[in-house]
């Protein structure tokens, strides 16, 4: 599983008004070349539970050094973008 | 890229492999390529909703949608499916298609109404099950939890029996609904029960867009 389809299941239980991610078990951890699609990422930047995506990189051991907090304006550095890329799409 | 002509998508998804061995509790049958292909042409180019767009298959099997809607440039597309065999079809299709954009998530479709995935997709697109045999109600089923799910639009099959029936369910869920075609599905005869080598049932292509 990519962790932005992870991020898109990220619990948010009834009553609870901030879910707690899922757990990730990896068996195994792999990274594959996708192809970099800045416009996607800009637009879906802002809708990831970004708390979510920087624990589970981390405990994947791929965090690729994602802040913890979103810089303003992230959408206009190529070189950050391309960093989220690999997070979310690759690993 | 140059723009993906219909011809070139539909016989791309015509090797798209489909269900080995049909459940039929599941109602499992494919989307013809034909019908694939056309869905998604008009959902691309009339509606632009899936090029860049995060776009979710519910109940997707072997992934003729979901594989259609990768090629379409879909910015990413989750495959939703109970079935770990169809999963398993449909993961070999991402791999001979070399889609890099395309994910599975094994899981009941009914049970992912109350959780998670409120809104954090676009587009949805499915062919449901039809809600016939032991499944009824599982076409609404779906429907409601295509809803919760898109932000922005549901594209769905249904039987054209029963429209008038979610005409009235999408008015009380606040959905606006449009029949976008009529058509045809030939079924082509997949279980014993089956007498007929196939049977055309009157299906409607429906975009319901969020209020």
């Amino acid at each position: 599983m990519k962790l932005i389809t992870h991020n898109m299941l990220t619990s948010h239980v009834k009553g609870v008004t901030k879910g707690y991610p899922l757990l990730i078990k990896a068996t195994e951890v792999q990274v594959s070349e996708v192809e970099f699609n800045p416009e996607f990422l800009s637009r879906m930047i802002p809708k990831l539970e970004w708390g979510v995506l920087v624990q589970a990189a981390d405990s994947l051991g791929h965090l690729n050094d994602l802040p913890n907090e979103l810089a303003p304006e992230h959408e206009k550095d190529e070189e950050f973008l391309r960093r989220v890329h690999r997070v979310l799409l690759e690993v | 890229m140059k723009k993906m002509k219909l011809k070139e998508l539909e016989s791309c998804l015509q090797q798209v492999d489909v269900f080995e061995e049909p459940k039929l509790l599941l109602e499992q049958y494919p989307t013809r390529p034909h019908i694939a292909a056309c869905m998604l042409y008009t959902i691309h180019n009339s509606f632009d909703d899936i090029e860049n767009k995060l776009v979710a298959d519910l109940g997707c099997g072997c992934g003729v949608l979901s594989v259609g809607a990768a090629m379409l440039e879909a910015g990413f597309c989750v495959g939703f499916d109970i079935d770990e065999d169809a999963l398993e079809i449909c993961k070999r299709n991402m791999d001979e298609f070399e889609l890099k954009n395309i994910d599975v998530v094994q899981c009941d479709v009914c049970s992912l109404e109350s959780d998670s995935v409120s809104k954090r997709f676009d587009t949805v697109i499915m062919n449901p099950p039809f809600g016939t045999k032991h499944n009824k109600g599982m076409d609404m089923q779906f429907l409601k939890t295509a809803f919760h799910m898109a932000r922005t639009a549901v594209y769905s099959l249904h039987k054209t029996s029963t429209r008038e029936h979610i005409l009235k369910k999408a008015k009380d869920w606040n959905v606006k609904m449009e029949i976008i075609a009529e058509l045809r599905y030939d079924l082509p005869a997949s279980y014993k029960f089956h007498k007929k080598k196939s049977v055309d049932i009157e299906v409607d292509f429906i975009r319901f867009s969020m209020k």
